[in-house]
């Protein structure tokens, strides 16, 4: 019997969370077959919020909370879905001093079924 | 000199001001750009059921035909006195392994922000990256960093006013007298004088985990009343031996602390920079 070839997976469901500014530029991407869900989202963004400096950090404390709020309204809509136009936030809105959340492809911060 | 006039105020409170402040963009951009029908809009700004979301975030944004640069502008209300802007070139992905080169533009919409921050687009579609638009945003940057910084520390400062905790250990009455060194003293003096209450809340957001302490220290100086034989004592009531403990405790972390406060000591304000530098001397903090 001939060996059936396994199936490529894609991954379309992409994008990131990023702590930018002047004193840092971390960042933890998903990049997974599955709509990314509201818990992996929040886990990404927390292990990004350990990952850099305690400074930056505070400076970014809000950000981090409005990109987590953010996230959380999304889900409550059944996640963000990318279609024709690319997803990209800044928080708090306008600083260079930010965390960035963008969504490349597919859905993301869906809720676990 | 140019009186400063804000754009678009009011144009997050609903969607009718809010279309009218994308239009604005819209125009003005059209205005310096060769040839408009080879730009599109390339940010969603919806939220998850296809409504606007009003919040400036991107007001708008742009990406070339052939998808070599683009461009993401982020808007707030103003809420400073002086409006203050901030760009930055950051890359974004647009499809798997391929990242285009943005600027991004964060401002509060003025006269003076408006006209800068057209200047920067009209050269970053013109010449794309490179040392020139660098060169520029430098300029941009630095003439704003101060508005932008203090708009900051302002707001932070707000944002700790409107702390619970605050307002309900406002009500505390102290009544001490908490021996410090001399030179925790000699530094004490130095913070209360320059700024009163502000550098008190500066110490307050330096301090990550203990914002407790710190709002305490916040309190107990609002109600300092007289200063006896190198020691505070604070107005009338009691205070425990535990909050004495606190206090002192807090007070002498944060002075060994003082590199956050120094740090927003020179956002707060322009009249305190020989200080500040000062201060940065003192700790051995070089910048």
């Amino acid at each position: 019997m001939p060996r059936k070839e396994a199936k490529p997976v894609i991954n379309s469901h992409r994008g990131r969370f990023q702590a930018q500014g002047t004193g840092c530029n971390d960042s933890e991407p998903w990049s997974q077959p599955k709509p990314l869900t509201l818990d992996l989202g929040n886990h990404l963004l927390t292990t990004l919020s350990n990952k850099i400096p305690k400074t930056e950090m505070m400076i970014r404390r809000a950000g981090f909370q409005m990109c987590s709020e953010e996230i959380t309204a999304m889900s409550k809509n059944g996640g963000f879905t990318v279609v024709d136009k690319a997803y990209r936030r800044s928080f708090p809105n306008a600083r260079r001093d930010r965390v960035d959340l963008e969504i490349h492809a597919g859905t993301a911060f869906i809720l676990k079924k | 000199m140019t009186t400063i006039q804000f754009r678009n105020k009011g144009f997050t409170e609903s969607k009718e001001k809010y279309f009218q402040a994308i239009n604005h963009w819209k125009k003005r951009i059209n205005n310096i750009l060769d040839n408009p029908n080879n730009y599109r809009e390339w940010l969603d700004n919806t939220d998850g059921n296809g409504e606007v979301s009003l919040n400036g975030n991107p007001i708008y944004s742009l990406i070339n035909k052939d998808n070599s640069r683009a461009l993401r502008i982020m808007q707030n209300e103003p809420r400073s006195k002086k409006p203050y802007m901030s760009a930055w070139i950051e890359n974004s992905n647009i499809s798997e392994n391929i990242d285009i080169p943005v600027l991004a533009i964060g401002l509060e919409l003025s006269n003076i922000t408006e006209v800068k921050s057209l200047g920067l687009i009209e050269m970053w579609f013109r010449e794309g990256p490179g040392s020139r638009i660098n060169h520029a945003i430098d300029l941009v940057n630095r003439e704003y960093e101060k508005n932008y910084e203090k708009s900051e520390s302002e707001r932070k400062i707000e944002l700790y006013h409107e702390l619970n905790e605050l307002k309900s250990l406002k009500d505390v009455n102290f009544s001490s007298r908490v021996n410090l060194s001399n030179k925790d003293l000699d530094r004490f003096k130095t913070l209360y004088r320059i700024k009163n209450h502000i550098e008190l809340n500066c110490i307050a957001y330096s301090s990550f985990r203990n914002d407790v302490y710190v709002i305490q220290i916040y309190t107990a100086i609002s109600t300092l009343s007289e200063f006896i034989n190198g020691g505070y004592k604070f107005g009338r009531g009691h205070i425990t031996a535990r909050y004495r403990d606190n206090f002192t405790h807090a007070f002498i972390t944060r002075h060994k602390d003082l590199y956050g406060a120094y740090l927003l000591y020179k956002q707060l304000s322009d009249n305190i920079e020989d200080l500040s530098e000062k201060l940065g001397r003192e700790l051995n903090i070089v910048e």
